[in-house]
Parts: C-alpha cells; sequence; structure tokens
C-alpha cells in the first residue's frame, strides 16, 4: 500500500515506527540482563529504546568515545577490536558497550559493522528516566547488570591468576615494553568479551 | 612553492577540524536554524514556552502517577485535569482580592505628587535645620515622577502585553501541555534519530547534560524567587507595609530578572509607602532596608548554594544579553534570556568536549596514540 500516510515526508511525526519493538522485546527476554522483568515492561522499555541501522565497515563507536549506552544486535554481525586486533564478533541478541549504562566512561574498543547491521541503543539517559517511572523494575535490571559484570570480573580475575604478569616480570625485571602490554590488554579483552557471551 | 602551498593549505584545515571551531560552527548553524524557526513558530511561541514550563513542573506528579501502574493516557489526562481544576480555582480566588488590590492602589496612587512632594520637602527641611544641604523638594518631585512614570509606562507596557499573551493563549496552553505529556519523550527521540550514526551518542550525551543543567538552573532560580517572594512579604508584613503579600510576591517574580530586577524590586515597596496613610521617610526607608536585607541574603546564601554554579557566566555578557533579550521581547525576553544563554554555553561546552574526546581518540586510533593509559588497568 501506497498510501500518502506511508510517505515519510506526511508520516505522523509523533508515532514511532515500531516493527522493530517486537522483535527486540523478544531478544531483550532471552539475555540475562532482562531476567525477571516481566515482559510487558521489557516491551514498554524497548519503545523507549533507539534503532539505529550501520553500513558495512561503519564504526558503530570508537575506544575512547563517551558511551551513552548499551547496544543489542537485531541482525548482521559487528566486530570489537582493539588497535587492530579483533576481540570478539556480535551477532544477533548478543549486548554489549552495557558498562556505559552504569557511568559515562570511555569505550575500551572499537566496534565496526562488517556487514549492513541494525541495532538497538538503550541508553543511560532512558535507564534513568525508567527508574524514575518504574523503580522497582529498574533496580532488576541495574541488579541483573550488577551480576553481569561480578561474573566478567570473576573471569578477568580468573585470567589474571594466570602466568601472564609472572612471563613478563620474569624477562624484564618488573618492567614491561609497550608491545607485551598490548598483547597483555588484548588478551585480557578477549576475557572480558568472552565472560559476557 | 607548491609544498608550500600544501602546507598552508593542510593548516586551514587543521584549523577547521579543530574541536572549537567545528564546536562553535555546529553551535551558530544550530542557532541560526533556531532563529529562523523562531521567527516561523512566534505567533505561537509563548504558548509554546509556557507549555513547556508546564510540563517540565508537572512531569514529576506524572511519573508519581505511572510509578503507581497507571497507564500513561489517562495519568496525564488526570495530571492536566487536577491542574486545570487549581488554576481555575486559585483564580477565582485570587483574582477578585488582586483586582480589589490594584483599584484601591491605583485610587491612592492619584495623590502620588502630593505625598511624594510632603516626604521630599519633610527631608528638606530636616537636611537644611541640620546644615547639610539644600533641597529643592518640588524639582526632585517631578524629576522622581517623570523618571518613574517612563520607567513604569514601559512595565506596564511589557506587562500589559505579557499578560495580553496569556489571555490569547489560555485555550492553547494546555492543549500543547497535554500533547507534550503525552508525546514529548517521541518526540524527541524522534529528532534525536535524524543524527548521523556518527554523533548519536554524543547528541545525546550532550542533551542529557544540556537538560540536567537546564533544569537545575530553572528549578534554583524558581526556589530563588519564592524564598525571596516569602523573606520580603514576611518583612514588610514585620515593618508593618500595606499589601505585604502583593508586594513580595511581585520582589520574587522581579528577583528572577539578572542585575536589573532587584533594582526594579524597589519601586513598587516606595510607591506603596507614598500612596499610604503614612508616607514618611522612616517608612520608606524602612521599606528599602526589607529589600536590602533580602538582597543581602540572596547574594550571600541563596545565589551562591542555589543559583551560581549552574549559571557561571560573565557579568558583561548578563547585562548585555538580559538588555536585548528585554528590547527585542519584552518582559518575556527579561525572564528567558539567562536560560537560554545558559542552555547555549552548556551545549557549546559538550560539544567542544565530545568533538575534542573525538578527534583525540580517532587520531589516535590511526597513529597508534589511542591506546589506553596504563594506569586504567
Amino acid at each position: 500500500m501506497t498510501s500518502a500516510s506511508k510517505h515519510p515526508l506526511w508520516f505522523n511525526f509523533f508515532r514511532p515506527k515500531d516493527d522493530w519493538i517486537e522483535e527486540t522485546a523478544q531478544l531483550c527476554q532471552q539475555h540475562q540482563l532482562f531476567n525477571n522483568i516481566p515482559p510487558h515492561v521489557i516491551h514498554w522499555l524497548v519503545g523507549t529504546m533507539h534503532p539505529r541501522e550501520f553500513q558495512a565497515d561503519e564504526h558503530l563507536f570508537w575506544a575512547g568515545d563517551e558511551g551513552a549506552g548499551a547496544v543489542l544486535m537485531l541482525s548482521g554481525r559487528v566486530t570489537i577490536s582493539h588497535n587492530g586486533t579483533k576481540l570478539a564478533e556480535m551477532q544477533r541478541g548478543d549486548i554489549f558497550g552495557e558498562v556505559a549504562l552504569v557511568d559515562g566512561k570511555e569505550r575500551t574498543a572499537d566496534a565496526v559493522a562488517i556487514e549492513p547491521s541494525s541495532v538497538v541503543f538503550f541508553l543511560r539517559a532512558d535507564l534513568d528516566e525508567w527508574s524514575k517511572s518504574q523503580p522497582e523494575h529498574a533496580c532488576t535490571l541495574l541488579r541483573n547488570l550488577g551480576g553481569m559484570l561480578a561474573q566478567r570480573l570473576l573471569q578477568a580475575n580468573q585470567a589474571l591468576s594466570g602466568n601472564h604478569f609472572e612471563k613478563m616480570d620474569a624477562n624484564h625485571d618488573g618492567t614491561i615494553t609497550r608491545e607485551e602490554f598490548e598483547a597483555f590488554y588484548n588478551k585480557l579483552q578477549r576475557a572480558y568479551i568472552q565472560a559476557e557471551q | 612553492m607548491r609544498r608550500e602551498r600544501r602546507v598552508g593549505s593542510d593548516r586551514r584545515a587543521a584549523a577547521y577540524n579543530h574541536p572549537v571551531i567545528r564546536a562553535t560552527i555546529i553551535l551558530l548553524l544550530g542557532v541560526a536554524a533556531a532563529c529562523a524557526l523562531l521567527i516561523l513558530i512566534r505567533p505561537v511561541l509563548f504558548s509554546l514556552v509556557i507549555s513547556l514550563v508546564l510540563f517540565a513542573a508537572l512531569t514529576p506528579s506524572l511519573n508519581k502517577l505511572r510509578q503507581q501502574g497507571w497507564p500513561p493516557l489517562r495519568a496525564v489526562t488526570v495530571t492536566m485535569l487536577i491542574t486545570t481544576a487549581g488554576i481555575i480555582a486559585g483564580g477565582a480566588l485570587l483574582f477578585p482580592v488582586i483586582t480589589d488590590q490594584i483599584h484601591q492602589i491605583a485610587r491612592q496612587a492619584g495623590h502620588l505628587d502630593q505625598r511624594l512632594l510632603a516626604v521630599l520637602t519633610t527631608i528638606g527641611h530636616w537636611l537644611e535645620g541640620n546644615h547639610l544641604i539644600h533641597l529643592d523638594a518640588e524639582q526632585l518631585t517631578t524629576t522622581i515622577l517623570t523618571t518613574a512614570s517612563a520607567k513604569m509606562n514601559a512595565i506596564h507596557a511589557s506587562m500589559q502585553a505579557f499578560f495580553a499573551d496569556i489571555a490569547a493563549s489560555l485555550l492553547l496552553i494546555p492543549l500543547i501541555t497535554f500533547f507534550l505529556l503525552c508525546d514529548f519523550n517521541t518526540l524527541r527521540n524522534q529528532a534525536m534519530q535524524l543524527l548521523p550514526n556518527r554523533y548519536f551518542e554524543l547528541g545525546w550525551i550532550i542533551y542529557t547534560r544540556a537538560a540536567r543543567q537546564l533544569m537545575n538552573y530553572i528549578g534554583g532560580i524558581a526556589t530563588q524567587a519564592v524564598i525571596m517572594a516569602a523573606i520580603c512579604t514576611l518583612g514588610f508584613w514585620l515593618v508593618g507595609i500595606d499589601y505585604a503579600p502583593l508586594l513580595g510576591i511581585t520582589a520574587g517574580l522581579l528577583n528572577t530578572i539578572p542585575f536589573f530586577g532587584i533594582s526594579l524590586a524597589k519601586i513598587p515597596p516606595i510607591v506603596v509607602v507614598l500612596i499610604s496613610n503614612d508616607p514618611s521617610a522612616v517608612n520608606i526607608l524602612l521599606a528599602l532596608c526589607v529589600i536590602f536585607a533580602a538582597q543581602a541574603f540572596d547574594n550571600t546564601y541563596l545565589i551562591p548554594r542555589i543559583v551560581a554554579k549552574s549559571a557561571s557566566l560573565h557579568p558583561l555578557t548578563v547585562i548585555i544579553s538580559v538588555m536585548l533579550g528585554g528590547y527585542y521581547f519584552g518582559f518575556f525576553g527579561l525572564i528567558l534570556t539567562i536560560p537560554t544563554l545558559f542552555s547555549l554555553k552548556v551545549i557549546h561546552l559538550e560539544l567542544i568536549r565530545g568533538l575534542r574526546r573525538q578527534s583525540a581518540h580517532h587520531a589516535g586510533t590511526d597513529s597508534g596514540k589511542g591506546f589506553p593509559s596504563y594506569r586504567r588497568l
């Protein structure tokens, strides 16, 4: 149907395009971040999120940028890399960058679409507004987020409890070169990403 | 030669890419677009601004209802109905009282010149009796009345236009407020969707910070106005000046106008003392003392704690902007100039910060310098 109301020039500016909401809500329900949150609340919350389309090779964000929120993959693939080293690949249903929901710290890695991708941004600003209107559910989500971050910290500790530092220290009398540090940092990043998945 | 030209063009390109210059260009383009939009929507601008203020004031109540599980439309309808009923009831109760007081003041104001002359003659006799200076009471009365009359006429014209706008917008304001309460977030999100992918997150960060600081500033100003109104009302009542609540509220409202407001706030109590049954110099001094005491409290306690942190603008910028705002937009401009200026400042600073961070890290990524510092681990 090609009615005038469907034309982009004449659409109702107040009415959001909501064809992605149902699909996103279903993906959210399957994710750890939304555990114990009722489906109708998730559905409502998804309605406040922001769908974006990215072309192949387009950056979702750069390392060092201030993060505004988490990203949920709807379709396509996104690679997470640092300094040219690939750390992980994100696919449909994955959520990444969720640390930005807690504070406005810098992104620690680049996120680049490797094929045309649809993603949904869940912004800290939306979480703040939601926590004012539905504090109980927002508290549940923050608890889930805390659990995810704690789990990742545990994984990182396990990675650190290996012999990475010992090897480096043994070679260089307590000093490390930039290359060694970058290699170590990339390993740590991978551990974080794997823990997240 | 060719190499020098190339170096020159590279430098120019680098200068245009400087975050401060880019932020300023983006801000100026935004301001130009906003000005063009303001010219277009000027007939409904007043209604829009008042609706936005009402929207900001009603949002917390709306959130409370929604916290209790109310559906959005019902929560908005109930909030609007209660607010409208409250405004109508308040207006119905206060309107006769205020009208009566204004008529009473207008009747008494007919003798203002005689009262002022009497007060100045008394002061002149006292000064001459103590061999201080000679005071020409009649000339001084004429000068004061001419100056005050010109100022009051200007204020009266602005206030008349302000209230005429309110009267004309009585139907439009509730309607716009209703739709803002229902759809503001959707409209805002749709507008933010127009941002290019690269600036999407930065745009939201700037919007969030600017909105938060603006709300803090407006909240601070509103608190300041209420406290000043309460102090002045109490002070006028304690020293026995007529119409204490009316004068207090006027002083509180005028205090929202930076720099000029507190000077304007001194005029109404003096006029009221002069037209009262006891227009003595002592009463004028007492009225001024109340204003000065309130001003001292405002300067030492309220501004540093409530307002100053959120609006650290240079005094010269404020003075010139308020004068220009008043010149172009009247009373409305006097009140809204500083919040507008303040928003522009926040947006500009956040743009610079965001673009500087982006350009630093993008440059760093290209040259391999963007690796996080070791300390962050």
